[in-house]
């Protein structure tokens, strides 16, 4: 009877890995292939290649510090914006929010191409295009919604009560903020963060026409090898990718245990026990 | 001269469908609570209490009126400057601090230095008897802990005055019982104006020095609680009280006379001929067929027993009327349900009200 | 609070819009560049970073720039030569629209890779700087400048706004061990397929090496090439013309690949199903490509390429210099050294690319002549005389539209 959920539960996982790691099997064997034909199960011969290639590039490894960089700065950017923008859609009866709301998520239901287009001929009017200012600022309108709806379904949650009360005990603004409103929206904002990192990171259309080859990211490298047909290239290429998104992601995970352990430490020391 | 006056505030709530017509109102309340003195707002569930207590707090925006505290007007004050506390009904403990943290807080925001405020939040919790349970985390602690660590917290930083609403209504009965003991002891020992909310007669009644009767945003009476059940000023007060023997009637030269006709007896008071209520206490009810001077004796059909603590609650069926007694348990073993029973009222006990 | 958000979005919306700048003309002294004696070119050039905006999908070619041409630019001239990756030549000319439009002189792109299609958009559009050629010394001194490979570029014209980099042509892919004697011309191919069903198959029309084996069909089953150097508009009975190449088509589909029921959508899927020996012949635009996918592994080593007899289609790719190039005499300069014979025999060879040389052999010196057929095509690529005695010109952009659009509704709807 007890025993049951668990290896279920062990099952699942176990599942859940498979399913996450299989699409990566054929990705490694292709980027390491000499000679993979179609019906053959596995690749006649293996070559470091391709990987001789991605890693001696020095393009690439700028372009792994400039698409982090660009991601960072982005998520940090939607981050100053969502955090007022929930906050005031959630707490007060703003006229026209679905106006609003609409705005900042048409971004993920019109191709955001279309509106970079759009600002194309704006931006380089401003000197904003091939600057890493433009490109931030043009990753925006992809990822400012998820982020925005992360913190958005945060505060929804985080009930007038708890705000209250650290005001009677004589909190103003920024300390109710700190103390009670940011540790709640964290978990949340982790959430934003990861989507927001992760499409910033995926961006090829909007960073080739805003940065228009001189903010070369990843995917700016990417790119010509998957439509040029050269599929080892290609999946050295997406292996790195997903390996920074990974890093990445688990990164900000690791920031936000630290944080909470910090804010934690004396439970290591939880010493008399009434 | 630090008394807590409440002159005229008033509030009203729009709803959000129907345009202009409102859907609550607190009409101007007028009251002083004095320095020191254990005050309840006592009254059915939607008749503004919490609302009341916002405003005073600060949390509302009052629609008119002024808030003073001694002669400082507060009116204007955030609440965060007022100097009060608030214990809200659940605990509202910061999850991610520890206890000592939680209790602390209050301190800290008035930037007192580490030391200092870690070791007035322990004496505190040594209050509220929970000395050891600093270093846990909210969620360590049971519901009730929670709560007295809750009051520690509102305590810490001396305000001026303790706002509560309905802090214990989540615990269980004997946790309540424990916790009103608590409560009174530290308002006792701390000297701190306390202004509480609850729908909860008896938990009014064993705390407060004075108990103000709301009803549908309106303070219908104040008063302690002997003035509030032995002389309501009318009878939706006395109903909430728990006063349910109440009887219309005309009085004419002198006697009573109910509707139902099962009374027909003279008057104690002196009182001008008219329409009135007569309030019979359950307490002052008598089971007994001899006559009294000064008594009325009412024939009945006992309709439900209940034994509660020592005594027996009755109903009688008299006529239409049904009456509530309480009888020793002596008393109540001469009858049964179904059984018709008779029962003395006394006249001087009884109350008249016109409305 | 209420509207406020709204109304700042609609203000920041107007301004970006309000805001164009109308200075556009801005002639700078670079147009005397145009004149200048390469000395001073040269001189100017040097300390320029050139900004060098290509396809960036092939390991090979990329290291060919990145670490034969830029270090030995940077060594002699002092040049800095940064490669670009672009996905697609047509985003090149859209931005440079775009920087048109916007006004933008100071532009990043100091040289493209072009052809085609997207070399007539850009002069249709006076994306280019000017008739330059004439400048670059290895142009005058090895290129047959009169050639029609290399005045025209799919019948547009050049008039020396770009430099040719190098050459492509149409072959036919197959396996030696399989079939000895392939066919040569589309008679044969006819008659092989009928006798081989489900050995042959070509991508369906957009992709580029499909529709050019179209344009190889034309060739032969309507009369030759030469009729078709005029605009397509010039030809009065052009339908009735290409009437016999849609038969020659509809005749052959029920012995292709799936009775010609459907058609690779692309080369890289051909080539997949000629890999896995599903089809006997697969074909290419680039002559030493089978050659570079035997070395990868993917082709059988027995694979060999080959030309028609009555010759096959070939084009030419061209270096060009944007209007707006910040560093016009550095992009002279390198564009003058990538088309130097060192450069154009290290580009031969298929260990850095492959690609065919755009100089005329005959104007090179003996030894220069010696390096150039000494390096090691691969077994599977044609020599470079072989192609070059079998190439016919490339049709102008106007009629492969006709083509693209007759194929569907002759021959796949039917
Ligand atoms: N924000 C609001 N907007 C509109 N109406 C409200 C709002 N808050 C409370 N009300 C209404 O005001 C009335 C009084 O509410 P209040 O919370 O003061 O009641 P209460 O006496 O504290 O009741 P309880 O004992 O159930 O807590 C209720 O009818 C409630 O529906
Ligand atoms: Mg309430």
């Amino acid at each position: 009877m007890k025993k049951q959920p668990r290896f279920l539960s062990l099952l699942l996982i176990i599942g859940l890995f498979i399913f996450v790691l299989v699409p990566f099997v054929p990705l490694v064997l292709s980027s390491l292939s000499f000679g993979w034909r179609w019906p053959d199960v596995f690749p006649q011969g293996w070559s470091l290649r391709a990987w001789e290639y991605v890693v001696n590039d020095v393009r690439t490894w700028q372009a792994v510090g400039i698409s982090l960089w660009i991601a960072l700065i982005v998520t940090f950017v939607n981050l100053l914006l969502a955090l007022p923008a929930a906050n005031a859609l959630v707490r007060y009866p703003v006229r026209g929010r679905w106006l609003f709301e609409a705005i900042i998520f048409a971004p993920i239901i019109i191709p955001p191409f279309i509106s970079v287009m759009g600002i194309h001929l704006s931006f380089l009017r401003f000197g904003l295009t091939e600057t890493v200012l433009g490109v931030v600022l043009a990753h925006i309108a992809p990822t400012l919604p998820y982020m925005f709806r992360a913190i958005m379904v945060s505060y929804q949650t985080l009930s007038v009560d708890w705000e209250d009360q650290a005001r009677m005990l004589g909190a103003g603004a920024m300390p109710r903020f700190f103390h009670v409103v940011l540790p709640h929206l964290l978990p949340g904002i982790l959430a934003g963060a990861s989507l927001s990192v992760l499409i910033s990171l995926s961006q090829y259309l909007i960073t080739f026409i805003i940065g228009a080859g001189q903010v070369v990211t990843l995917p700016i490298l990417l790119f010509p090898f998957i439509s040029g047909g050269d599929p080892a290239i290609a999946s050295a290429y997406s292996l790195l990718y997903g390996a920074i998104a990974i890093m990445a992601l688990v990164g900000m995970d690791a920031a936000l245990k630290r944080y909470y352990q910090m804010s934690r430490v004396p439970q290591q020391e939880k010493g008399v026990k009434p | 001269m630090s008394d807590l006056r409440i002159i005229d505030i008033e509030k009203k709530y729009r709803s959000a469908q129907a345009k202009d017509e409102a859907s609550f109102l607190l009409s101007p309340v007028q009251l002083t609570i004095r320095e020191g003195e254990f005050f309840s707002l006592l009254g059915p569930s939607g008749c503004g209490k919490t609302t009341l207590l916002k405003l005073v707090a600060g949390l509302l925006e009052a629609d008119g009126g002024e808030l003073w505290f001694g002669n400082e007007n507060l009116s204007n004050v955030p609440p965060e400057s007022r100097k009060f506390a608030m214990v809200f009904q659940q605990s509202l403990l910061f999850p991610h601090k520890t206890i000592e943290d939680n209790v602390a807080f209050g301190l800290k925001m008035q930037k007192v230095g580490k030391k200092k405020r870690l070791n007035a939040a322990r004496s505190m919790l040594d209050h509220v008897g929970l000395s050891g349970f600093g270093r846990r985390f909210p969620e360590e602690l049971s519901g009730g802990q929670q709560q007295r660590v809750a009051l520690a917290r509102a305590l810490v930083a001396n305000p001026r005055v303790l706002l509560m609403d309905e802090p214990f209504s989540a615990l269980d009965p004997s946790l309540r019982e424990e916790m009103r003991e608590l409560l009174s002891q530290i308002q006792k020992d701390f000297r701190v104006t306390v202004l509480f909310v609850t729908h909860d007669r008896d938990e009014a009644f064993a705390l407060s020095d004075r108990i103000a009767v709301m009803g549908e945003g309106q303070l219908r009476q104040i008063g302690s609680a002997r003035q509030l059940y032995e002389r309501p000023h009318n009878t939706v007060v006395a109903s909430f009280l728990g006063l349910k023997n109440i009887l219309s009637g005309q009085v004419t030269n002198g006697r009573f006379v109910s509707s139902d006709k099962i009374i027909d007896a003279s008057v104690h008071h002196p009182l001008a001929d008219g329409d009135y209520y007569m309030i019979i206490r359950p307490e002052s009810i008598k089971a007994a067929a001899a006559d009294q001077s000064g008594h009325v004796s009412i024939r009945g059909i006992v309709q439900e027993m209940k034994y509660v603590s020592g005594s027996y609650n009755l109903k009688v069926i008299a006529e239409t009327q049904v009456l509530e007694c309480v009888l020793t348990p002596f008393q109540a073993e001469q009858t049964a349900v179904g059984e018709s029973i008779d029962l003395l009222v006394d006249m001087k006990e009884v109350w008249f009200l016109k409305e | 609070m209420k509207t406020y958000p709204l109304a700042a979005l609609g203000t920041l919306g107007i301004i970006l819009s309000a805001c164009s700048s109308e200075d556009a003309g801005n002639a700078t002294n670079a147009d005397s560049l145009l004149t200048a004696d390469w000395d001073a070119i040269q001189d100017t050039a040097q300390g320029q970073e050139v900004n060098m905006y290509m396809w960036g999908g092939s390991d090979n070619i990329n290291n060919y720039l990145d670490e034969w041409v830029a270090p030995r630019i940077k060594q002699d001239y002092g040049i800095e030569l940064n490669r670009v990756p672009m996905n697609d030549a047509q985003d090149i000319i859209n931005q440079l629209l775009d920087e048109k439009i916007a006004g933008k002189t100071e532009g990043s792109m100091d040289i493209i890779w072009i052809n085609g299609e997207n070399f007539k958009a850009a002069k249709d559009n006076d994306l280019l700087w000017g008739d330059f050629t004439g400048q670059l010394p290895n142009f005058n001194d090895y290129v047959d400048a009169d050639a029609p490979e290399v005045s025209e570029d799919f019948g547009e014209p050049v008039e020396g706004l770009e430099a040719p980099w190098g050459k492509a042509q149409f072959v036919l892919v197959h396996d030696e061990n399989q079939h000895e004697d392939p066919p040569k011309s589309m008679s044969e191919l006819g008659d092989w397929v009928k006798q081989n069903p489900g050995q042959f198959t070509y991508p369906a029309p957009p992709d580029f090496t499909g529709s050019a084996f179209i344009r190889q069909v034309l060739y032969e089953t309507t009369g030759g090439h030469e009729q078709y150097q005029q605009p397509a508009a010039d030809i009065g009975n052009l339908e009735e013309r290409l009437e016999p190449m849609w038969q020659y088509l509809n005749s052959i589909e029920p012995y292709l690949w799936r009775e010609g029921e459907t058609y690779p959508e692309s080369l890289a899927k051909q080539d997949q199903l000629y890999a896995s020996g599903e089809i006997a012949m697969t074909m290419s635009y680039d002559p030493a490509l089978a050659a570079s996918e035997v070395l990868k592994g993917r082709f059988p080593e027995s694979t060999r390429t080959y030309v028609l007899d009555e010759g096959t289609l070939a084009n030419t790719h061209f270096l060009s210099i944007p209007f707006n190039a910040s560093d016009k005499a550095g992009a002279l300069v390198a564009i003058n050294e990538l088309m130097s014979p060192a450069a154009q025999t290290a580009k031969l060879s298929p260990e850095n690319w492959g690609d065919l040389t755009a100089l005329d052999l005959e104007k090179l010196s003996p030894e220069q002549q010696q390096a150039m057929n000494e390096v090691d095509l691969g077994e599977a690529t044609l020599s470079i005389e072989e192609l070059e005695q079998n190439r016919l010109p490339e049709l102008s952009s106007d009629y492969i539209d006709i083509i693209e659009e007759g194929w569907t509704e002759y021959v796949a709807k039917e």
